[in-house]
């Protein structure tokens, strides 16, 4: 049956089982060969990284009027290989810098998520819940929860998400409202960004950054040149570059051996102030890897990324040449 | 070991998940429901306990508790508006639920209208005639600026860029007001360049997606080998 077939019969004839298949083959072989891609830092993104800065700068300048960052864990398990990436980088960054960060979670699937990143990431800074970072639970209904957020957020939030009495809590004693707040980053894959840029935004004048789902990210740029967003992070290209960022400042802090930095960052520290039920202050060998591995999560991702894009790339112009072949063969005849 | 169970649960549910790409099969359909059923049942357990049980059921204890009635029947008032919601199930009463409606509608659209006016039409608008350092987009004098200077630079940001953002905006929407017939020629000259704009920015979204759906497959492929994998051998290995 096949003998009679031409050439580009065949071609356009390929299973798509076959596709599937060489689609898996270039996405797992980086992976398992552990390829890492360099990437170039875009401006939106490094705009993110240049205001993060400037309240590091604020804060070490004016130690009684420290700002805060609000980070809104806006997605949910469907979007989390694109999100968390840009989630871990940027409270690394925050930690790093000493920047109290303030979280919650508009979706219902989107609140264990938020809090375990905040506190897998606190773990690795010995950053401590109450004082350096809280996750307050829910922000639902949105309009309701930015209003709060714009005069004291402790009375939409009695308690956080652990159940603490927020009034009890020391860093909502300092943070508890936009006016201490220096940025609002929101991750999501969902139209919160642009709910966030119309409120925080467009009524309180809060300087807003994104990080959102490649998918949604084309349609947020039409904010960023007018400025009502100063920086987005599309997809895990945005996270590899803030994470390649974020990574050369650790460096240049705690220097390369981020293995014996794990291992030492508990000796001599009073573990008393560590809660248990937030984090325990040791780390086991395998949690070691995985915060190792967290360090670069959206760089080895991008190498899958570049192998299917060429993949897809062949495959168009392999369609388009037999296409074109068989079409010129049918005028022919 | 819990970990590994778990985490093995999930990759097989990945597993029954990529199993459509081959045929809708039971697997796929038995992963597909329980995902759904999951999300609705954590959903509801979730904005019963961080909603309902610290915002309204407590607080109205509470106020109980402490002989605070007035806040008390506040809360309960609350509660019974909220359960007009539910007279839908009823065709007789089904009218009441737009008593709530009224009220979430009214405070949303109410508090919203200013501020996305603002966001979305007024600021969009200045965005498309004007660039973020406050100059013009359709400024000549950057063309002069090229012709004096010629780089990439000068040539695509600051010359070209300006001009087809405008030139953009302004065929697109002359090529959706106008898509019916006519012969005017601004409207007939400028269907093919709004068509081209219009193509450019699907392709980029496009693009955009692509990377998001090779995304998340590259999450999953990354939970396998390097999540679950490496727990895998450490199980089975001691």
């Amino acid at each position: 049956m096949m003998a009679g077939k031409k050439w580009f019969d065949r071609l356009l004839a390929i299973p798509k089982s076959v596709l599937y298949f060489g689609m898996l083959l270039v996405v797992v072989l980086p992976l398992l060969l552990n390829m890492h891609i360099s990437t170039y830092v875009t401006d939106e993104v490094k705009n993110i990284y240049d205001e993060m800065e400037a309240i590091y700068r604020h804060n070490t300048e004016n130690p009684g009027d420290k700002k805060a960052i609000f980070i809104a864990f806006d997605f949910d398990p469907a979007t989390m290989a694109e999100l968390d990436p840009m989630a871990f980088a940027i409270l690394r960054h925050a930690f790093l810098r000493d920047i109290p960060v303030l979280g919650w979670s508009g979706l219902t699937t989107g609140i264990d998520l938020g809090d375990t990143d905040m506190h897998y990431i606190a773990k690795d800074y010995a950053a401590v819940y109450g004082e350096d970072y809280v996750f307050l639970g829910y922000g639902y209904p949105f309009v309701q929860a930015v209003i709060a957020l714009a005069t004291d957020v402790k009375t939409f939030f009695a308690n956080d998400k652990a159940g603490n009495d927020t009034a009890e809590l020391p860093i909502l004693q300092k943070y508890y409202n936009f006016n201490s707040i220096g940025l609002v980053y929101s991750i999501s894959g969902t139209s919160y960004p642009e709910s966030w840029v119309t409120y925080a935004n467009g009524l309180y004048g809060k300087k807003v950054a994104v990080g959102s789902t490649a998918v949604s990210a084309a349609k947020y740029y039409p904010f960023l040149q007018t400025n009502q967003m100063i920086g987005l992070m599309g997809g895990l290209k945005g996270a590899a570059e803030y994470e390649q960022m974020v990574e050369r400042l650790e460096t240049e802090l705690s220097g390369n051996d981020v293995e014996g930095y794990l291992r030492a960052l508990y000796d001599g520290r009073d573990t008393g102030r560590y809660e248990s039920r937030y984090y325990t202050p040791s780390f086991s060998n395998e949690e070691i890897r995985l915060s190792i591995a967290r360090r670069s999560m959206a760089r080895k991702g991008m190498a899958p990324q570049a192998t299917a894009h060429f993949y897809v790339i062949i495959l168009i112009i392999i369609g388009n040449v037999a296409y074109f072949a068989k079409l010129r063969e049918s005028k022919k005849k | 070991m819990g970990l590994f169970i778990w985490m093995t649960v999930a990759l097989l549910l990945t597993l029954a998940i990529f199993s459509f790409l081959f045929r809708d099969n039971a697997v796929y359909k038995f992963a597909e429901h329980l995902f759904v059923g999951v999300s609705v049942g954590y959903s509801i357990y979730v904005s019963y306990t961080t909603l309902f049980l610290p915002r309204v059921w407590n607080p109205m204890r509470r106020a109980l508790g402490a002989g605070n009635y007035l806040l008390a029947v506040w809360l309960l008032l609350g509660i019974m508006i909220g359960i007009l919601y539910f007279s839908r199930f009823s065709g007789r009463h089904a009218w009441l639920s737009r008593y709530p409606i009224c009220i979430t509608v009214g405070f949303g659209t109410g508090y919203s209208i200013i501020p996305s006016l603002k966001t979305r039409i007024f600021l969009q608008l200045y965005g498309t005639v004007v660039d973020p350092k406050g100059q013009p987009l359709l400024n000549i004098r950057n063309i002069g600026v090229f012709l004096k200077n010629p780089s990439f630079k000068t040539f695509f940001y600051d010359a070209l860029m300006g001009p087809l953002l405008v030139i953009g905006v302004f065929t697109v929407i002359v090529y959706f007001f106008f898509s019916l017939k006519n012969d005017n020629k601004v409207v007939k000259y400028s269907r093919n360049p709004a068509l081209l704009f219009l193509m450019i920015a699907f392709g980029a979204s496009f693009g955009y997606t692509f990377m998001g759906r090779i995304s998340l497959f590259v999450g999953r492929m990354n939970f396998i080998f390097q999540e679950w994998w490496p727990i895998f051998k450490s199980t089975v290995g001691g």
